[in-house]
């Protein structure tokens, strides 16, 4: 342990690697708000009587459980604006003081964007997530009768995922909508990674203390351990950093509410595997996103293990970014590649079975084990690579 | 205290870098004589365990260092050629990340710091990041790193290299006064850091030990083979040509010169008392083009 923190102390406490991660925090936050800005439906600020309205309504009558009077009471008003903005074709954008937005078409668009569909959504998720369970159940009668043992079981399993699943309140999802498809502090945690862990190893030989190293007795396999370590928890911290700045910046622009709403209320994440609630999608794709950097993290470290100076593993390693990133976009299959875990709401979007001996499971975790195992091999390849003292080893190097 | 080295060889390729080299090491100061490339780093990263040599073997007081693994390398205490540490540490915390990776007690080595620092006269600025240190200083806070775990072997890579002469003589002062119950090895080709304080120089050239000695021995030995000559303008190039110089002075008007030759260079010249950089010159230039 005690090697580990100076290990820490050694590689990630210096002022550069703060003042970058300080930087890009803040550039991270200010994207956040151009992102907002540039995608925002009702302002939080509300600063337009479109987004004032939209939020009074919310908060006064709207959010939380929903229940046939509230349902009813939205229908009454949107009704006639329906009548008059579609069927009529009125679009009337005259001021109107007994308006909500100022005016009738204003109102319309309101609440049709903001509370009759997304509601109209919540409401019928039921429906549909039993018809779903219920085409797997015949499916299930139709493979058992022809012994089809992995596809009954595959039916099986998506019969029980979907039955009984439904939306039972309503709350505004624009902040999840966003967060979730927001890449760009990946993209910051994957360059203070390089420039963070490229040094662990190439430093060592660039000041010669590799060699003081390996003739010490805890400065062998034990600090190379160390290392390995060390990166593992900066890559943590770094990440549950940048997730905490994501979802405070997130929360700050767009509103937090409904933490405890099911993921699959998001029309995006209607079919995902998943049957848990936006905060806690929050932290897995947290843990599934730390997984895929510890991967990449472990290619640097095996890369900065192999040079004597630092210039060409930075390139090396950027190019190996890359060329994951091009092959993400490229490959059909999603196996062995951290950027599935990193970028992960693809891989819970959708319910996809793959077979394993079998048996069907769900894709995200052949991707999540396929990655581990990854991980593990450039892991060992780096012990493997950073020899011990020949002496500690009969006399071989 | 006893390091023998028997028949140690160690090839690169083609190259050979250390043939079938024999010595033994007792308590003392050895100076690793040699040109660059002569194969002193070599013998020195073998010794320890950096390299495997091809062939040959280590004992340790009379036990193979094979066998003895990690308490072979808890009695060695090494400098390397040119350590830069790490600069965003502070020289107090370098060395307890010293101690805790040559697994040295908190206590004891928290006790050795403080005498360490101390001595290098670095107590003063232990608490200022290594970043901020000349190159005397790194060299000082190298030799404390080097003793913190109280070794029985002291191994010092070219250790003044860049160094002022200030430095140097200081460091030189520091190597003597750790060299008491240890076996101190200093490689250089820097022949005035080992004349005054090794008690005995090994001569290496081409991987191969030449010589290995007491300097006054080794000095002894070419008594006779050092000349000072005093030439003119005009005559200077032939004695640069045909001989191993030491030195050249020009002093009113004439060249004076310190000729290294087995035989007498010219009548007028007078043999002179030699010094352990005429032995050098002798065994590793004058000697190889014999």
């Amino acid at each position: 342990m005690k090697i580990i923190g100076y290990e820490i102390r050694k590689n990630y406490l210096k002022r550069y690697l703060i003042v970058i991660i300080f930087a890009f925090t803040l550039v991270n936050v200010i994207s956040i708000y151009g992102y907002y800005e540039t995608s925002h439906v009702f302002s939080t600020e509300k600063d337009d009587s479109w987004s004032k309205a939209f939020w009074d309504l919310y908060e006064e009558n709207y959010k939380g459980e929903i229940t046939i009077e509230k349902i009813n009471r939205l229908m009454e008003i949107y009704s006639p604006l329906y009548q008059a903005c579609v069927v009529e074709r009125t679009f009337n954008t005259e001021y109107d003081p007994d308006t909500f937005t100022g005016y009738e078409f204003g109102d319309y668009r309101m609440l049709d964007l903001g509370f009759v569909r997304p509601m109209e959504y919540a409401y019928t998720y039921r429906e549909k997530a039993l018809e779903i369970a219920n085409n797997a159940k015949q499916n299930m009668i139709f493979f058992s009768s022809i012994d089809n043992v992995y596809q009954y079981r595959s039916s099986l399993k998506i019969a029980s995922l979907y039955e009984g699943r439904q939306i039972n309140n309503f709350y505004n999802t624009e902040m999840y909508d966003n967060l979730f498809s927001y890449d760009f502090s990946s993209f910051l945690i994957l360059l203070t990674v390089i420039v963070a862990i490229v040094p662990v190893f190439v430093a060592e030989k660039e000041t010669e203390m590799n060699l003081i190293l390996s003739i010490s007795k805890k400065g062998g396999k034990k600090t190379v351990r160390a290392k390995i370590a060390s990166a593992c928890f900066f890559v943590t911290g770094i990440c549950i950093w940048f997730t905490i700045t994501d979802f405070f910046a997130f929360a700050a622009f767009f509103g937090l509410t409904g933490l405890t709403n099911n993921l699959y209320a998001l029309r995006d994440f209607m079919l995902t595997p998943l049957d848990i609630t936006m905060w806690e999608y929050i932290i897995v794709s947290a843990g599934v996103k730390i997984l895929g950097m510890q991967a990449v993290s472990a290619v640097i470290l095996f890369i900065s293990s192999l040079f004597k100076k630092a210039l060409l593993p930075y390139v090396i390693s950027l190019g190996a970014l890359f060329s994951m990133m091009l092959a993400d976009e490229l490959a059909t299959t999603k196996h062995f590649n951290p950027f599935d875990l990193i970028v992960n709401r693809e891989l819970f979007r959708h319910t996809n079975l793959i077979r394993i001996m079998d048996f069907p499971v769900h894709e995200y975790v052949g991707v999540i084990l396929s990655v581990a195992l990854f991980f593990g091999v450039f892991i060992l390849t780096t012990i493997r690579v950073n020899k011990n003292n020949a002496w500690l080893t009969g006399g071989r190097r | 205290m006893i390091l023998k080295l028997e028949g140690i060889s160690k090839s690169y390729q083609d190259k050979k870098a250390l043939i079938d080299f024999t010595a033994t090491l007792k308590e003392g100061v050895y100076g690793l004589l040699g040109q660059n490339g002569a194969g002193k780093t070599t013998l020195i990263n073998i010794i320890a365990g950096i390299l495997n040599a091809n062939e040959g073997r280590i004992l340790y007081n009379g036990i193979n260092v094979k066998k003895m693994g990690v308490d072979f390398i808890s009695a060695i205490g090494y400098l390397p050629q040119f350590p830069q540490f790490y600069k965003n540490f502070k020289a107090l915390e370098f060395l307890r990340y010293i101690c805790a990776i040559k697994g040295v007690p908190e206590k004891v080595g928290a006790e050795r710091i403080a005498k360490l620092l101390e001595m290098v006269n670095l107590s003063d600025v232990a608490n200022k990041k290594i970043g901020t240190f000349s190159g005397g200083m790194r060299q000082r806070l190298g030799i404390a790193q080097a003793m913190v775990n109280d070794p029985g072997i002291l191994i010092l890579d070219e250790p003044t290299a860049g160094l002022d002469p200030k430095e140097r003589i200081r460091f030189r002062n520091l190597i003597s006064k750790f060299s008491k119950d240890r076996i101190v090895l200093l490689a250089t080709h820097i022949v005035s850091d080992i004349e005054y304080i090794s008690n005995e120089v090994i001569l290496l050239r081409e991987g191969i030990l030449i010589k290995q000695n007491k300097p006054t021995v080794l000095m002894e030995e070419i008594r006779h083979k050092i000349w000072e000559v005093q030439v003119d303008a005009e005559n200077s190039q032939m004695y640069l040509d045909k001989y191993s110089i030491g030195n050249i002075v020009f002093n009113e008007g004439h060249y004076v010169l310190r000729i290294i030759s087995a035989e007498k260079p010219c009548a007028a010249a007078v043999p002179i008392a030699p010094n352990l950089e005429d032995v050098f010159l002798y065994h590793c230039e004058a000697g190889a083009s014999r």
